[in-house]
């Protein structure tokens, strides 16, 4: 297995901006399917539950919105573009091209220092992901699923799922992750999708190299990656420009880094229909790569395949 | 990324695996001496989509690998394509690392 060094520091702050929100929470869920009670509403529900495990009051933070703006009912899904036949795979590069945004101060000074190591830059040591927004940019598809108030989104790099409240609001503490806290609602036919709160160590690209770009196969990757601040946010619009295309803009917000909002390259995604269309899971660990990161050296080493080899057939033997 | 090579051997070990798949064969050099070639295709999930299986080698199987060459020296490639004893070829197509993603160094 890669053993591959995380490339940020940890600066993040716990305070969380004020955000607007997109809906109203309330108590009661909504129906289910085709009218039917909501799950466990009913008495017959009610005796199916295991009776050891105590009943919870639902917390603020999971409460269903009673918002009827699209994407609230069931009924719904007839109405929304369809994100949801097959999935979607990235046919544009994971790393923004020539970003031009003007770092601050801080950020330039980073920049100016910043040594990249040879090395894949989203591989963590365990395949640990790299979280948002480079995740959805890697290759592998992106599945959406739909419920009232709720729009996940599978991703098959790292088996990792967002959770978009629709029509809802952010928790109102919520604690950091690296897919964020994220609501979302339908502009005519794009979803937009606002995230918070995102783990330290997310992979965060400030700008290139000057003059070096970020051509196919070529490491290290000139790009350069660094911390986030406490309030870094990004809204993402989603569209269809075609059955089997879709769009997908970012803008980020986070005034440690930039002086303006940085706009990302917009990302061009292919339908996978049939048997292409279903996900595949992905669980890392085989020890197969012979390339691992070497902290004395801070860039990663080519191990001779043969001796990769035999560490494999070591461990198919007992 | 340009420059490609062709290597037939024996398969030592097929590993169907993420973040990315890896084919072990060896091969013998013009002089006799044999050496280990390590090379790496795309994740287990995006080959499958484009027409590989878990199955489609084991070791022992005869097989010519293409392959772009690390420049570094190793023993590394990154697969363009697999062509079986049978006859039938595995491209890399989907399986291929999306744009930006490098083979090692």
């Amino acid at each position: 297995m890669k053993n591959r060094k995380t490339l940020l520091a940890a600066i993040m702050g716990s305070a969380m901006m004020a955000l607007p929100s997109a809906g109203i929470a309330q108590a009661v869920p909504p129906p289910g399917p085709a009218g039917s009670p909501a799950p466990g509403s009913s008495a017959q529900g009610a005796l199916e539950r295991p009776t050891a495990i105590p009943m919870q009051a639902p917390s603020p933070n999971t409460m269903q919105p009673a918002s009827t703006a699209l994407g609230s009912k069931w009924s719904d899904v007839t109405k929304l573009p369809d994100f949801f036949a097959g999935n979607w795979q990235s046919v544009t590069s994971f790393l923004d091209r020539e970003p031009k945004t003007p770092l601050t101060p801080k950020a330039k000074a980073y920049a100016d220092a910043f040594k990249p190591i040879t090395d894949i830059p989203f591989a963590g040591a365990g395949c640990k992901t790299p979280g948002m927004p480079t995740i959805q940019r890697l290759g592998s598809p992106l599945k959406f699923f739909f419920e009232p108030g709720m729009i996940a989104i599978y991703i098959e790099n790292s088996s990792m799922t967002r959770f978009i409240k629709v029509n809802g609001k952010h928790a109102a503490r919520p604690n950091p992750s690296y897919l964020g806290d994220s609501i979302g609602h339908f502009e005519g036919n794009e979803f937009v999708v606002e995230s918070i709160a995102f783990a330290d160590d997310i992979l965060f690209q400030y700008t290139n190299f000057p003059g070096k770009g970020t051509s196919r196969f070529v490491l290290p990757i000139e790009s350069v990656f660094g911390p986030h601040g406490p309030n870094l946010r990004m809204v993402e619009r989603m569209k269809l420009l075609d059955p089997d295309t879709m769009e997908i803009t970012l803008t980020i917000y986070d005034d440690t880094v930039w002086t303006k909002p940085y706009v990302a390259n917009t990302q061009i995604f292919k339908r996978n229909r049939g048997d292409a269309g279903i996900p595949a899971e992905w669980v890392c660990g085989s020890g197969a790569d012979p390339l691992e990161f070497d902290p004395v050296s801070n860039e990663s080493i080519m191990q001779d395949p043969a001796d990769v080899l035999k560490k494999l057939q070591a461990k198919d033997a007992k | 990324m340009t420059r490609k090579i062709s290597i037939s051997g024996t398969v030592e070990k097929w590993v169907w695996s993420n973040p990315h798949s890896w084919l072990y064969i060896r091969t013998t050099k013009p002089g006799g001496a044999q050496e280990i070639w390590g090379f790496e295709a795309g994740s287990a999930g995006m080959l499958a989509r484009s027409g590989w299986n878990s199955g489609d080698m084991k070791t022992g199987d005869k097989v010519t690998v293409t392959a772009s060459p690390s420049r570094n020296g190793r023993t590394v490639g990154l697969i363009s394509e697999v062509k079986l004893a049978s006859g039938k070829v595995l491209g890399a197509g989907f399986g291929a690392p999306p744009p930006g993603v490098a083979p090692g160094n």
